[in-house]
């Protein structure tokens, strides 16, 4: 695979807040730019609740092919604390994937 | 009558039980594998799971499906409605009971039924079981409800294809379908309805059922739940990773439940009448609670608060010492969120040292949604008359916060317990818990309020909402439908809730909610009830269903990108109790809250039912409401229902009404538009219109007779007639038959000015009803200005106005909305 494939740091975070999150949550009155990299997503920050992080979930496997289902809960709510640690799992995924092609 | 029977009367016992699942079709098979501690529950064949996190339902073996199909293979209709009649015609015939058709059996009642066959038994006592095994009841006495998680979501399913639906199946998806073909196919003529609090909803229409006997408008009940299961919905679990891949254990270590499907009905019918009949009594129903618990729309109340006032509702109405219930039938899906809140409700109930034996009958046969509680019942009253309770099949070890429950585990417990608790939850929040006497050795003979006293308590009605043309009204809705008739103007926006009150408005929150919240909003704000009030406020609403911009969302996302990837954020509403549930999480409606569908009727529905509640003191006062919503799948189901022939534009809206007790409205000086003085509610079928008109003129009549009064008291009719091409003539007619030509009342509709919705336009006229016999009305009518929609001109306050709806199937509903004279 070429090397076009892996994808940038940048291009991912920017497609996690808006078609992530703001276009698949339907998120009102918020826009990409006011959703900061460290932002906290579940609970307090943005306030998203557990039916809306089984959504982030669906939304990454669909855009990325992340599988998340092996992940501990646990281990998950780590993984989706905000927008850093949501691009940080779908690289290593992404690097993960090619290795060995 | 002596002072036993007077007791005796409105005391409701259990006659027939019907029941399909995975363990079985018929209750002495579930019974002797539950007894032999066998699962129903295997590898799902009905569809592919590869791609999801489980593979294991409690399926129905296909057999006892193609046997459900029997007699009515030729007919269209949905699994949902085909197991619900397999179930109910096993109930009816296990009963001794068969239905009569005919005018002649609608003459007699079945105490005059039951007195017949004493006398024929006194003559010739050889033919006692002969005689009692065929006992007669008209069909207009006989109803039904049922409750149903899903309606007809399979219909959907075999089109795989909300782009291209057709007519024929689509017909079938609605909600109240289900309970309609049911009724259709047993020759049921009494009240229907179709209850849709989810997993709740069988316990809940067992409840209602209870009510429409005690209440005297059905002599015999058939109640229970159907949901067979549906790819999407496992779908829908999955995603919220819900599923257990392994068997589900309730309440021990593994968290996850498995999914399971079926009917289950009981028959039910006044114990005097059991008694006297020589009837099989499995159990009496003494009572049941409903709760919501105003929390999440799919997790429990983590403490399980919702629960115990469920339970200590049905307690206290059945007026059952705690320490007389030996034995609690759980909810105990096996989910992490379940069954540690459910054990925390029952501490709350019962006491922190809970010594009551507690189970769940999940790990036999699945969870079946919409059919657990009447499923749960059904089994645990068989397995009690054979001297054992069920109990939870692989628990391993306690879960936290349910270490020191008594869990009957593996085997059945021998046991004969006086009284039995059975409690479900629902996504919504909705909760129901039944209390039944199972010990019938003893005439234990909790005291109740008599019957007389429970028709001397009137019912007013204190406040009005509506949102309809995307606007908001608090009361005024007579007006506003003086306006549209005179602009013939069109509201083409939509109400928006975050704009009007921001704190009850959240993401995404579907229209069908916002515009249901609105008119509640104004409804309480126009009665004046306070914070205080609202939490002992009962909320009662009728929607055909529901949001169905939400379910399409939802059901598109795994029709076209596959199952596996199922959306979460809109599973929660393909429960149609998703509209009630936000709404009473919104306002925090803690009470007694149900939600179900008629297809038509279901705001003279819900004002039947909260105005039965509030005249048996159950509730004080209580809010109900009926709303539909437009959207492309509304749409399509409009033209599966003919309803594109309608003289009228099919529209949106919601309207909400507070009831109170007259009493209490009184002493708290609240202004009161009207008295509700009578109800009456027929089922038939659109088969043709004599029939129709006979129907209508059934639920007229019986309204009558409760208000008291003649057509020729009447000053008005208001017809909410769905408008398709001679049913309006058809309804006229029979309205016209009822009445000497010279005493007829002026027949209304309002639907040319306001458009039509199945729940909204029944309710909107009844509250056009209500304003049109205030005082306030008067001024305005002496004015003219109501000339426009076709009301009188004249300066005597209207005393009797009769509001009549129909379904779309067929049936109608009237109730008398009378001046209050103070």
């Amino acid at each position: 695979m070429g090397v076009e494939q892996i994808l940038d740091m940048d291009t991912i975070k920017q497609t996690i807040k808006q078609k992530l999150l703001i276009d698949r949550l339907k998120l009102e009155d918020i826009t990409a730019e006011e959703i900061t990299d460290d932002l906290i997503l579940f609970g307090e920050g943005l306030g998203l609740d557990s039916v809306e992080a089984f959504e982030v979930m669906v939304g990454m496997e669909e855009l990325y092919g992340v599988m998340v289902e092996q992940i501990p809960a646990d281990e998950l709510k780590i993984h989706l604390k905000n927008v850093q640690s949501i691009a940080e799992l779908i690289m290593a995924s992404q690097q993960k994937g090619t290795e060995g092609l | 009558m002596n002072m036993k029977d007077s007791e005796r009367a409105h005391r409701i016992a259990v006659t027939g039980i019907g029941v399909l699942c995975a363990l079985g079709n018929e209750p002495q098979i579930v019974f002797e594998r539950m007894f032999a501690s066998e699962t129903g529950i295997g590898t799902v064949t009905r569809f592919k799971t590869d791609a999801l996190l489980s593979s294991l339902a409690g399926q129905l073996d296909e057999a006892w499906r193609d046997a459900a199909l029997a007699n009515t293979a030729e007919q269209s209709m949905d699994w949902c409605a085909r197991y619900a009649i397999a179930a109910a015609k096993q109930a009816l015939h296990s009963s001794g009971l068969a239905i009569v058709q005919g005018d002649a059996a609608a003459q007699a009642d079945v105490v005059n039924a039951v007195n017949a066959v004493n006398a024929v038994n006194a003559v010739n006592a050889v033919n006692v079981a002969a005689t009692a095994a065929v006992l007669q009841i008209p069909a207009s006495r006989i109803g039904l409800s049922l409750g149903t998680c899903n309606g007809g979501i399979l219909s959907l399913e075999q089109q795989w294809d909300l782009s291209a639906l057709d007519e024929e199946n689509t017909a079938n998806y609605p909600f109240y379908q289900q309970g309609d073909d049911t009724a259709r196919l047993l020759g049921v003529q009494g009240p229907v309805a179709t209850l849709n609090t989810a997993c709740a909803a069988s316990g809940n229409a067992i409840g209602y059922a209870s009510d429409m006997i005690r209440w005297g408008y059905a002599d015999v009940m058939l109640a229970g739940g159907s949901d067979p299961l549906s790819h999407s919905v496992y779908a829908g679990f999955n995603v919220l990773r819900a599923l257990n891949p392994l068997l589900s254990s309730p309440f021990g270590s593994r968290f996850g439940l498995n999914l399971g499907e079926g009917a289950a009905f009981v028959v039910l019918e006044r114990l005097d009448a059991a008694v006297q009949r020589g009837a099989t009594i499995y159990a009496e129903l003494c009572a049941y609670g409903l709760s919501n618990d105003a929390h999440h729309m799919t997790a429990p109340h983590p403490e399980g608060a919702g629960m115990q006032r469920a339970v200590d509702m049905a307690l206290s109405l059945a007026q059952v010492a705690k320490q007389d219930i030996e034995y609690v039938n759980a909810h105990g899906t096996g989910t992490q969120a379940n069954d540690r809140a459910e054990i925390s409700g029952l501490k709350r109930s019962f006491g922190e040292q809970l010594t009551i034996p507690v189970s769940s009958s999940k790990a036999y046969f699945g969870h079946s949604l919409g059919t657990a509680a009447a499923l749960e019942l059904v089994t645990s009253l068989y397995a009690i008359k054979q001297g054992y309770v069920p109990a939870t099949l692989h628990f391993d070890t306690p879960r936290e916060g349910c270490e020191e429950a008594d869990i009957i585990q593996h085997s059945m417990r021998p046991m004969r317990p006086k009284y039995i608790v059975s409690n479900n939850a629902a996504f919504g929040g909705h909760n129901v818990s039944l209390v039944l006497r199972t010990d019938l050795s003893e005439a234990a003979t909790p005291h109740r309020e008599s019957l007389a006293e429970h028709a001397k308590r009137r019912v007013v009605i204190t406040g009005l909402g509506a949102v309809g043309g995307g606007q908001i009204h608090k009361g005024g809705i007579v007006n506003w439908l003086a306006e549209q008739a005179s602009s013939k103007a069109s509201g083409v926006s939509s109400f928006s809730l975050k704009e009007y009150d921001k704190s009850k408005y959240e993401r995404r929150m579907n229209q069908l909610s916002q515009n249901t919240i609105g008119a509640a909003l104004a409804a309480l704000e126009d009665a004046q009830i306070t914070e205080v009030e609202k939490e002992e406020l009962g909320f009662i609403f009728g929607t055909a269903r529901g949001s169905t911009d939400s379910i399409s969302q939802y059901l598109e996302s795994v029709f076209v990108k596959g199952p596996e990837y199922a959306s979460s954020i809109y599973f929660p509403h393909t429960v149609i109790n998703s509209i009630a549930g936000q709404t009473a999480e919104k306002l925090k409606l803690l009470g007694f809250n149900s939600s179900f569908s008629t297809g038509g009727n279901e705001g003279l529905t819900a004002a039947l039912y909260a105005a039965g509640k509030i005249r048996e003191r159950t509730l004080s006062s209580c809010l109900i409401g009926a709303g539909d919503e437009c959207s492309a799948l509304s749409r399509d189901i409009d033209r599966a229902k003919g309803l594109q022939a309608s003289r009228f534009r099919m529209v949106e809206g919601s309207v909400c009404m507070v009831l109170c007790d007259r009493e209490q409205a009184v002493q708290r000086q609240s202004s009161i538009y009207a008295e509700l003085s009578g109800f009456g509610t027929a089922f038939g079928t659109a088969a043709n219109s004599p029939q129709q008109e006979a129907t209508l003129c059934r639920a007229v009549a019986d309204a009558l007779n409760e208000a008291g009064i003649g057509m020729a008291q009447l000053d008005l009719i208001l017809l909410n007639t769905v408008g398709r091409p001679g049913e309006t003539e058809g309804e006229r007619r029979a309205l016209s038959s009822m009445a000497a030509v010279d005493q007829m009342p002026p027949i209304l509709s309002f639907n040319e000015y306001a458009g039509f919705g199945e729940s909204y336009s029944s309710m909107l006229h009844l509250a056009a009803a209500a304003e049109l016999v205030s005082g306030v009305a008067a001024s305005e009518m002496a004015s003219g200005a109501y000339a426009q929609l076709g009301v009188p001109q004249q300066t005597a306050q209207l005393q009797h106005v009769l509001a009549v709806s129909s379904t779309v199937n067929g049936s109608y509903s009237a109730a008398v909305v009378s001046a209050w004279n103070d």
